[in-house]
């Protein structure tokens, strides 16, 4: 890798630096008071120099520079300029029009567009406005736009103002507004702060992701991995989309991830959306590594990830839909989101289960009546939602706000949906009439565990539940394991398990591979877990692999339990100990039948062993 | 000092010798409870997926008489002392430690001691018991040696 390398697409236009390009008023009526521009050498925001306008006068003034050419925008690109106005509360409203960005063909023929005024510019200060010329301009002066090549600020000034020049420009720029981000290498990754350092410089000054206090603003395209892999890690940062972007078009304000071998991990980054005209999207172009992890997206618009994705512990809060195609997404909440009636708040349009890429989510609805997920065309026909929480929706099926939306695959289509310990009916709505949708809930495995003299709960006492023969899940069978550093993978025909599901492995001569171990899933014919030491590879013996529901030590009420699906009944047998603490007990040996309806519930009295 | 461990494959308990506490010269003394609480503290972690290693039964009192606990290697396992030239004595309980000791050059001085048997078969005397028995005059045993001698044949079971 390399070191990070920032840099930007913005053209300069004028810097308001000696031996710069032409200032003047509009000639245009009604755009002439206030006096002509000069450059000033008091107020630079970027530079040494600017350019004010003194305005002892009430109405319309401005001042725009002649880039010598026409300038054509890129598709979804913008304007920039600095503005400065010393005197806010002589402003008219911004519905009037009291700060203007105009763009045009000469100083009488240009569009006009309102971008601020004393509604939102309250307290002052330098603001960088953008506006993009295929929006719908709020003047239209002359004959308009032309070839773009002049372009400035005004105001609507209702108190004249006596003392001074109030009013100063500096720095316009064209282009994608596109922050590229590149390189990052151990110990010196690309980071947000990294960046503003390059933004803010003086000389610099782009408008693009500025350090403000406790975080970043940000406005236009960030590029993760322009032109080269990128290695972008960062943490605990506010990011605050301007709000002042109002005349962009909706694409304007994006995050977009470029090359495949580029790594974006955001740790605990808040994104938090002012703008309404460019909500913010984010769009993986490659397939790249991106890890987000307690990551919050705010008012933001639409998310469009690939599969190398994840997503854990992050929340969206209205925010547009989310295209995940089987990435992780556990423990993560999508909160009242604006996706449109009928639409879903996740797309999951691949054939990969939900089991364990959503387990512990929460969604609820947003105003529109519109569902939690989507199922497209490429989705398995059987999945496993496992401990979600779905608030806010119709429990009726066949509604726009139903849970699951299940789209037409073309033939008709038999979903048999599992829900293990979620909250909230999850209705759903089928998109072909033909399809049969059969949702089934999970069955609790409950082992309590009780001291046979006094009768009171045990907690920690081990508890191990292991599937018996006769039952649907794995009992014994033959498994052929094999290591690589520590990472044990079995390859286990049609196992049917899912992450953090328990196996007991036995047969193996390497006695190292036999144990009770949670397993990670990588297909549906293998899975992996992980030892501590190396035995030789591969197993010898006879490796087996049976399923254990429950493996761990009961809570303070004595109890573990695990809640699942079975499709029919499933035999049973396991052991309870608890021999870590004073008293020890003996070994408590349980059987029983998983009824695939009703579960089971089971009280073990322990023997004390003292 | 290191705990005992537990190979499942092999079915081995193996003892190192710093479990054992050191009497004198090469003799080192074995407390069979806290061996069976060490195991049954990995019996509970590791081990909940393997049969149980041994069997217990606590020491009870009878009649004014506290009988000591016992203490049974069980399901194949075997133990293995960390080897070298040194015998252990075992106390704490009475056990088959030298039924299921894996041959070395540890000594084990099993330290068990018989109350009340029971016998299936023959007399319950040792063939060296019953040659002593049977080689002394009646006359010369004691009442003491006399009623030993006859508990231990089974008589009262």
């Amino acid at each position: 890798m390399a070191i990070p390398d920032y840099t930007t697409d913005l053209v300069d236009i004028d810097l308001c630096e000696a031996g710069g390009k032409t200032w003047a008023e509009p000639l245009a009526s009604g755009w002439t008071l206030g006096a002509a521009p000069s450059s000033n050498d008091d107020d630079a925001i970027q530079g040494s120099l600017s350019m004010s306008k003194a305005f002892n006068a009430q109405g319309v003034g401005g001042m725009m520079v002649n880039n010598g050419a026409g300038i054509t925008l890129p598709t979804d690109g913008a304007f920039l300029g600095w503005f400065l106005w010393a005197c806010p509360g002589s402003l008219y409203s911004d519905a009037d029009g009291g700060i203007r960005l105009m763009v045009g063909t000469d100083l009488s023929n240009f569009k006009s567009w309102d971008v601020s005024g004393s509604t939102s510019y309250v307290y002052g200060g330098w603001i960088n406005f953008a506006v993009n010329t295929t929006i719908q301009e709020d003047d239209l002066v002359g004959t308009g736009l032309g070839n773009s090549q002049y372009c400035g600020a005004a105001v609507n000034n209702f108190n004249s103002i006596f003392k001074g020049s109030p009013f100063v420009s500096d720095a316009y720029r064209y282009g994608r507004c596109e922050a590229r981000i590149s390189g990052g290498e151990t110990d010196n990754y690309a980071t947000f702060s990294g960046y503003a350092a390059v933004n803010d410089a003086l000389a610099a000054r782009w408008g693009l992701i500025q350090a403000i206090p406790g975080g970043y603003l940000w406005k236009g395209l960030i590029t993760f991995g322009y032109g080269a892999v990128v290695d972008f890690r960062d943490s605990n940062a506010m990011i605050i989309l301007d709000g002042n972007v109002k005349k962009v078009t909706a694409n304007f304000n994006k995050i977009e991830i470029r090359q495949a071998t580029s790594k974006v991990y955001l740790t605990n980054i808040s994104f938090l959306s002012l703008s309404t005209a460019s909500k913010g999207s984010l769009e993986m172009i490659d397939n790249a590594d991106v890890q987000l992890n307690s990551c919050q997206f705010t008012d933001m618009n639409s998310f469009t990830f690939l599969s190398n994705a994840q997503a854990i512990s992050c929340v969206w809060l209205r925010c547009n839909t989310i295209i995940a195609p089987g990435i992780l997404l556990t423990n993560s909440k999508v909160l009242t989101p604006t996706v449109a009636a009928d639409v879903s708040a996740i797309i999951w349009n691949v054939n990969t289960d939900l089991d364990g890429k959503i387990d512990g989510m929460t969604f609820s609805k947003g105003t529109n009546a519109h569902h939690a997920i989507e199922l497209g065309v490429s989705s398995p026909n059987s999945l496993t939602i496992r401990n979600v929480t779905f608030s806010g929706f119709n429990v009726v099926n066949a509604e726009n706000d139903s849970v699951l939306h299940l789209l037409d695959k073309g033939s008709d289509t038999i979903w048999t949906i599992g829900c293990v310990g979620c909250s909230g009916t999850v209705s759903y709505k089928k998109a072909r009439s033909g399809d049969t949708v059969n949702i089934t809930q999970g069955v609790a495995t409950t082992i309590h565990v009780q001291d046979v003299i006094t009768g009171g709960s045990m907690e920690g006492a081990r508890v191990l539940i292991k599937a018996a023969s006769g039952g649907p899940k794995p009992y014994q069978v033959s498994v052929g394991i094999t290591r690589s550093g520590t990472t044990v993978t079995v390859v286990h025909t049609t196992h049917g398990l899912t992450t953090n599901d328990w196996v007991v492995i036995e047969g193996c001569t390497e006695g190292e591979y036999n144990g009770v171990w949670q397993i990670t899933y990588v297909d549906v014919d293998s899975y992996t877990y992980q030892v501590a030491t190396t035995p030789s590879s591969p197993a010898t013996g006879s490796p087996v692999s049976t399923f254990a529901p429950i493996q761990g030590t009961t809570n303070s009420s004595g109890n573990i339990s695990d809640t699942r699906i079975y499709s029919s009944n499933q035999p049973f047998t396991g052991m309870i100990r608890s021999a870590s603490g004073s008293p020890a007990y003996k070994s408590q040996p349980v059987s029983g039948v998983i009824n695939s309806s009703t579960g089971v519930s089971l009280t073990v009295q322990m023997i004390r062993d003292e | 000092m290191a705990n005992p461990t537990i190979n499942w494959v092999t079915k081995v308990i193996t003892i190192p010798q710093s479990f054992l506490t050191f009497i004198s010269g090469s003799l080192y003394e074995l407390d069979v409870n806290e061996l069976r609480l060490v195991l049954k503290d990995i019996e509970d972690d590791e081990g909940i997926p393997f049969p149980d290693t041994h069997r217990h039964n606590t020491q009870v009192l009878l009649s004014g008489v506290t009988y000591a606990r016992t203490f049974e290697i069980i399901n194949g396992y075997t133990v293995t002392f960390e080897n070298g030239n040194y015998s252990v004595r075992c106390v704490g309980a009475n056990h088959n430690l030298a039924d299921v000791k894996n041959v070395n050059y540890v000594s084990l001085i099993v330290g068990n001691s018989a109350g009340l048997i029971t016998v299936s078969s023959g007399s319950g005397l040792s063939t060296e018991e019953h040659d002593q028995l049977m080689a002394l005059p009646e006359e010369t045993l004691t009442t003491e040696e006399h009623n030993r001698l006859f508990r231990k044949g089974g008589a009262f079971i």
